[in-house]
């Protein structure tokens, strides 16, 4: 009998002790922060910074509080830091739309100066 | 103590304002959801670039994306914060969109600054193609301007060439003709001297102290008419002479009777009078001795000499 009862005993504490770690070890949001380190990354080599400068700020910042939050243990942080990578995610890629639109914005502006150059070529070439 | 009193009664009036206020908008509450002023202007936004005819069609997906932030926002959540991130996420996604759609938006002009700066380095190579061309069209006008002038030059060239061939030809040809009125004079036994071509018509045509000539001569006097109807710039001197038989006065008389017989004989016979002088040289210039009846025979005759053309005399 006494031999019987040790490894049920065993057993109940294991599955004691599993529960409790399950409860206090909240899966961190791995796949969006994934995300979000890939937009963080993908808007630096857009130049977001430079034509970004305040949304790659807050990415960099929510980014990097989103990682902080994730390596803690609670239910409440393991959310705040779901929110804030998805927010950095989101801040990143406007800094990727705003540094696309602001090079395209470069680009017509060297047009437009090429034409009114040209313009002002060709009228001195047949004026004259 | 007054004071206090006073206030003690608006504090609790006020109170029960704040509660009773409260209540109702509790009430309200209940009644359909409170729309976060948050939510309400995230709507606002989309609503706007949905509607902005520049912007509304060009970044389809990210679109999408900010219409569906927008609407996750709008859910009724227990968390406030949980509306203030979703928010936060649909404020970022409609600016992402409009960003997106005014990139298109720039691309898209961009093709037409491109065409338009292709276009005007176009018309400015067209000009210039243009006024190269203009240039082309001169200088070949003027070309063909020389060339005429020079098919010119060249035909007058050509006229002149024509006109000395022709003078040549004619000259050609008068020589020709000279050489043959030469052949004849030849044929008429003539000789050449200073004096010109010398032509002696023998005893032969003229009988012993007469002057009408006999009818044998006439063959040799037709020849030179032929010759002479010609050579109608040639003139001639008819010479008669005698043998020394008989008068100085009689030979001299018969030898012009004879000389103006042949001369009357060539006048008769087309010869123009002005053309023709008749003289009578009497014994006076023998031409062979007057002892023997061969050389009397000799000298009695009739010289016909023709002048030369009066080109040659020249």
């Amino acid at each position: 009998m006494k031999l019987h009862l040790v490894p049920l005993r065993v057993l109940l504490m294991g599955g004691v002790l599993a529960l409790a770690a399950c409860a206090s070890t909240p899966q961190p949001p791995l796949d969006t922060l994934q995300a979000a380190d890939i937009s963080v990354a993908s808007a630096e080599k857009e130049s977001g910074a430079e034509f970004a400068p305040l949304e790659m700020r807050t990415a960099r910042e929510k980014l990097a509080a989103a990682h902080a939050a994730a390596l803690k243990k609670d239910d409440k942080d393991m959310t705040e830091s779901r929110r804030l990578a998805d927010e950095a995610r989101a801040d990143a890629d406007l800094a990727t739309s705003k540094a696309r639109l602001g090079k395209a914005n470069a680009v017509n502006q060297e047009l437009q100066k090429n034409g009114k150059a040209l313009r002002q070529e060709t009228q001195r070439n047949t004026g004259g | 103590m007054k004071f206090n009193n006073m206030s003690s009664v608006i504090r609790s009036t006020f109170l029960v304002a704040v509660i009773g206020s409260t209540g109702v908008l509790l009430a309200s509450c209940a009644g359909h959801e409170t729309k976060d002023p948050g939510v309400t202007r995230v709507r606002a936004n989309l609503t706007e670039l949905q509607s902005d005819p520049k912007l509304a069609n060009r970044a389809p997906v990210a679109m999408k994306d900010a219409a569906d932030a927008v609407s996750q926002a709008e859910q009724e959540q227990k968390d406030p914060s949980v509306t203030a991130h979703l928010v936060y996420l649909a404020d970022q996604k409609i600016n992402i969109a409009r960003a997106n759609a005014q990139t298109n938006f720039t691309e898209e002009q961009r093709k037409a600054l491109s065409e338009q700066n292709s276009q005007i380095q176009l018309d400015a190579r067209t000009r210039e193609a243009d006024s190269a061309k203009r240039a082309n069209n001169m200088l070949q006008a003027e070309n063909d301007a020389a060339a005429i002038k020079s098919s010119e030059l060249k035909s007058q060239a050509d006229n002149a060439n024509m006109r000395n061939n022709q003078l040549q030809a004619q000259s050609d040809s008068i020589n020709q003709k000279n050489d043959a009125l030469q052949a004849q004079l030849l044929a008429l036994e003539a000789k050449k001297t200073d004096r010109g071509m010398v032509l002696t018509l023998g005893d032969v045509l003229f009988s012993t102290g007469r002057s009408d000539l006999k009818a044998g001569g006439a063959s040799k006097l037709n020849r030179l008419t032929t010759f002479l109807a010609q050579a109608p710039d040639r003139t001639v001197r008819i010479e008669g002479h005698t043998d020394n038989r008989g008068g100085e006065a009689l030979n001299q008389a018969l030898s012009q009777r004879r000389a103006d017989s042949v001369a009357a004989y060539l006048t008769g016979h087309g010869i123009d009078a002005q053309r023709v002088t008749a003289v009578g040289s009497g014994y006076n210039s023998p031409i062979a001795d007057n002892k023997t009846e061969a050389g009397r025979q000799a000298n009695r005759r009739v010289e016909v000499i023709i002048s030369n053309p009066a080109v040659a005399a020249r």
